[in-house]
């Protein structure tokens, strides 16, 4: 716990760094993804799952990743210790889509820009969170975007797809985020 | 306070008191409820803001957590409907600033750093910190600073509303007060007033009135009743003091109170004027006192106060005082001295008054007791000098007629005339006697040489000598009845005879021819105690009282003239004096001669031309030891005795007595050698002692009034230097002159005119006594 929270302040003090620093001085690609593994956690905070989603009341909430891991240990960190209604968090990696399988939320990065269909449709009908790098995902029927613009991460939500999904979304995610119709 | 309140009048007292409590308990009432408003007020800004800070933290949590300062600047904004949040930040989860509000405020206005949970009250500011968490994660912190400035608003509504609350109750506290407190202080200040009423014009008929029955009704009535016992009691006094002052002021005294601890005399009001002296004059000290006494008798005064203090007598001085303008006046002060429990004298009080007038009435009265004594003693000795004057001449013609008696050769006839003359100068003898008499009894100077003596041989005696003879001329028939036992009495023979003899010569006198007179001498018997006989003189009473009455045929007394017969110089009635002769002197001495015996004398008379019984009383005693010289009376004249030759020497400065007596000392066989006075007498003694001692002088009969001295002077010296008896002749026959001549040395004392028989029988007793 200890050590956790100490990597969650140097993951922190990485992201203020990045946010203030200079952007050509900071990796982008690192201090984006820092960033990125700490909001995939807090949407767990903000979005309810039906009790549906979980086979049992023990049964951890798994974060997918499908192709590669673009966090690196990134995202282990950001969850290392976290819960989820005392549900532990797990992290699960996909390598194709047919290999998803039991999932809460799936992070889409760019690498997978020519599968989303396909990724899309193995989660429909779940209740799953999709989100992705991809500025096209909303219209794709995906329902969170974040994209890096300048030196913040813009964040998008289709809470249509959202309730469709049988999950609620709450205000507060919804009032610092952008709406897609 | 205390000091303050002292002298402020009780209705401003009542006043400030209810005033000052219902100020005080308003301000403590007012106190406390701002307090708790302001209490409550702050905890109600403390919950509302924590609420708030709740609210907005919540609220920012997306914000915080997806990185969007913009939303949680909006939500701060907020905010702004709180008018008393003047500021509000929200910092992320490493302290930074992430939004503010107001959004344009700069960084400076803010805390650097959130400080920790909870709310802290400034001076003007309510600041507080609150976390943000998101499912147990903090997120960040929330700071609120609310501003204080409403609170004070409020508290100064509150205090103004306060002061106007007061105010307005203090005024009508004041108005109320105002009011009521009349009912407390009205009745006190009317009682008040009643006070100074009776204290100022000591009026005591003044009454409060009374209010109610609280406790100043009772005070009122109870106030009442006081004034109604003084008024009583002054009235009582007032009549007291009127009283005394009538008494003393009609009575001329004064009063005063000497405090013996303090020394301080007080005086009334009437002292003054009684020492004729100013209240500057005396200051209350016994020194000043003491001055306004006459100075020879404040030694006295001072004696006798001592005196009462010490012995705790009343005090009780007579003394003199010189007042302002030196007359002297006579004081009386009376008084008593007034002691503590321990026998301390503490006061003295009294009265003085002046008793110059009665001083000066009694020195009148005296000057003119004086004065009559004097003129008394002056007529007592004029008679008695007068008596002796008058007797002087008798007695040679006495002696003369004597000698001429005894002379053989002389013709019966002429002795018949001869016997006329004797007997006619004896009468006038005795009346000068009685004379003489009655100056002495007067003068106090009658003495009794007493001694026991049968009454009954004194007045068969008296009859003999004094009465037959009278008796027989006018054809009286006298008798005698002696039924007596007890007849002896203690008295003096000689006084005793005179009386017999003045109430004898008087029935005599006042009996007409072939009257009768009768004695009766008989005894009465009482059971008096002998201790309480008076006569007794130690010898053994009889218990008996001898009864002598003289009874008579003659003229008697009338009623009227009863009570004055034993008076001198009276005699029955004025008319009667010239027909019956003398000067009215025998009863008055008679009884003044029986007084003296302790016996008594009156007389009755069944009236005029009735009789006259005259009755003496007297106690009689056991004769012990009869002396017979006592018993036997005088010497009766014609007595003869066989004479002895005696060597005398005879002093007298009257010629003719002088020679009638040398010859009839040379008749009676006596060798006679005549001195004419003191100086001749002394010579002739020195000049036979020398020349021829055993022819001196064995007799000396001697005048007392010699021109060069007293006979006694005389005596005195041949008692010194050649003692021989001696005879002292002198026209004075009081018991003071004859005491002088034993005490001088002489054997007898006859008194002039001299009887030649006693003188004869004198001189043979004392020659064969001193043979």
């Amino acid at each position: 716990m200890e050590l956790l929270k100490r990597t969650k302040i140097i993951v922190v003090a990485a992201v203020l760094a990045w946010l203030m620093a200079p952007p050509q001085i900071v990796s982008a690609s690192q201090s984006e993804y820092a960033l990125k593994s700490v909001f995939l956690y807090n949407f767990v905070r903000f979005i309810d799952w039906p009790d549906s989603a979980f086979a049992s009341p023990t049964e951890p909430l798994i974060i997918g990743i499908i192709g590669d891991d673009p966090f690196g240990p990134l995202l282990n960190e950001a969850v290392a210790g976290e819960k989820y209604h005392n549900r532990p968090i797990r992290i699960d990696h996909f390598r194709t889509p047919t290999d998803i399988k039991r999932v809460h939320l799936l992070f889409v990065s760019h690498a997978n820009a020519g599968r989303l269909d396909p990724i899309l449709a193995a989660v429909a009908g779940k209740s799953v969170v999709t989100v992705s790098e991809t500025e096209d995902f909303l219209n794709r029927g995906g329902m969170i975007t974040l994209t890096a613009e300048q030196n913040r991460i813009r964040l998008r939500i289709n809470p249509a797809a959202l309730h469709s999904a049988n999950l609620a979304v709450s205000s507060k995610l919804l009032r610092v985020a952008e709406i897609q119709p | 306070m205390a000091v303050f309140l002292r002298d402020t009048p009780i209705k401003r007292k009542l006043m400030l008191v209810i005033l000052l409590t219902s100020s005080f308990a308003l301000f403590l009432m007012g106190s406390a409820v701002i307090t708790y408003e302001l209490v409550t007020f702050r905890r109600a800004l403390a919950v509302n803001m924590g609420v708030l800070a709740q609210l907005v933290g919540s609220n920012s949590t997306a914000a915080l957590a997806f990185q969007d300062p913009k939303s949680a600047q909006e939500i701060l904004g907020a905010l702004s409907a709180e008018h008393q949040i003047t500021a509000a930040a929200i910092y992320d989860e490493n302290g930074a600033i992430f939004a503010r509000f107001p959004t344009a405020a700069p960084s400076a206005n803010f805390p650097a750093r959130p400080g920790a949970a909870g709310h802290t009250f400034e001076k003007s500011h309510l600041l507080m910190y609150q976390p943000i968490t998101q499912e147990g994660t903090r997120l960040g912190t929330i700071y609120i600073k609310a501003d204080l400035g409403e609170m004070y608003r409020r508290f100064r509504v509150y205090g103004a509303l306060l002061l106007i609350v007061t105010a307005c109750s203090f005024f009508g506290a004041i108005a109320l007060t105002t009011t009521l407190q009349r009912r407390i202080s009205l009745p006190i200040l009317e009682l008040a007033k009643v006070a100074t009423a009776v204290s100022e014009r000591q009026d005591y008929s003044v009454r409060g009135t009374k209010h109610g029955n609280d406790e100043i009704g009772q005070l009122t009535q109870a106030f009442n009743q006081m004034l109604t016992t003084i008024g009583l009691s002054n009235a009582a006094l007032s009549a007291s003091e009127e009283r005394l002052r009538l008494a003393l002021e009609g009575s001329q005294t004064g009063t005063w109170d000497w405090n013996l601890l303090t020394s301080r005399i007080t005086w009334d009001d009437y002292m003054y004027p009684l020492f004729g002296r100013t209240k500057e004059e005396f200051d209350g000290t016994t020194e000043s006192f003491a001055k306004f006494v006459h100075p020879d008798d404040r030694a006295e005064l001072a004696r006798a106060t001592r005196y009462a203090l010490e012995q705790k007598t009343d005090y009780d001085v007579a003394y003199r005082i010189i007042d302002v303008d030196g007359t002297i006046r006579h004081m009386a002060s009376r008084g008593r001295a007034y002691y503590s429990s321990g026998g301390i004298a503490i006061r003295m009080s009294g009265v003085s008054m002046d008793v110059t007038a009665s001083k000066q009435n009694e020195e009148e009265l005296s000057r003119a007791k004086e004065t009559a004594e004097a003129a008394n003693k002056a007529k007592d000795n004029f008679l008695a000098i007068l008596s002796h004057e008058l007797r002087t001449p008798l007695t040679p013609v006495l002696a003369a007629v004597a000698l001429l008696e005894d002379d053989q050769n002389i013709p019966p006839h002429v002795l018949r005339e001869l016997e006329m003359i004797r007997r006619n100068i004896e009468v006038e003898a005795r009346l000068i006697d009685d004379l003489l008499d009655v100056t002495g009894i007067v003068r106090g100077k009658l003495q009794l040489n007493r001694q026991v003596v049968d009454v009954r041989s004194l007045l068969e005696h008296a009859m003999q000598n004094y009465c037959a003879g009278a008796a027989a001329k006018k054809n009286l028939r006298v008798s005698m009845e002696v039924t007596a036992t007890e007849t002896h009495v203690l008295a003096d023979g000689s006084r005793m005879t005179q009386v017999f003899w003045n109430l004898l010569q008087n029935s005599c006198k006042f009996t007409p021819e072939a009257g009768s007179i009768d004695i009766r001498v008989y005894n009465e018997f009482s059971d008096l105690p002998a201790a309480e006989n008076p006569a007794a003189n130690g010898l053994e009473t009889s218990g008996a009282t001898l009864i002598v009455e003289i009874r008579d045929t003659g003229i008697g007394i009338s009623p009227e003239n009863m009570p004055r017969i034993f008076n001198a110089f009276e005699q029955g009635e004025r008319v009667r004096t010239r027909v019956f002769g003398g000067l009215g002197l025998g009863l008055a001495i008679s009884r003044a001669i029986v007084d003296l015996h302790g016996g008594s004398i009156s007389a009755e008379s069944d009236g005029k031309d009735k009789g006259t019984k005259l009755t003496i009383r007297l106690q009689t005693v056991r004769p012990v030891a009869v002396a017979r010289d006592a018993a036997k009376p005088p010497p009766v004249a014609g007595a003869k005795t066989a004479a002895r030759s005696l060597r005398v020497l005879l002093v007298e400065d009257h010629k003719d007595t002088a020679e009638q007596l040398t010859r009839l000392l040379r008749q009676a066989g006596h060798e006679v050698t005549l001195a004419g006075c003191i100086r001749e007498a002394q010579e002739l003694i020195a000049t036979v002692e020398q020349e021829n001692p055993e022819r001196r002088f064995n007799f000396l009969i001697s005048d007392l009034g010699l021109p060069d001295g007293s006979g006694h002077d005389l005596m005195r010296d041949l008692v010194r230097h050649h003692p021989i008896p001696g005879i002292a002749l002198s026209g004075y026959g009081m018991n003071d002159d004859i005491r002088d001549s034993i005490d001088a040395g002489f054997s007898r004392h006859i008194t002039k005119p001299v009887d030649w028989q006693e003188l004869k029988t004198a001189i043979q007793k004392i020659a064969s006594e001193q043979a």
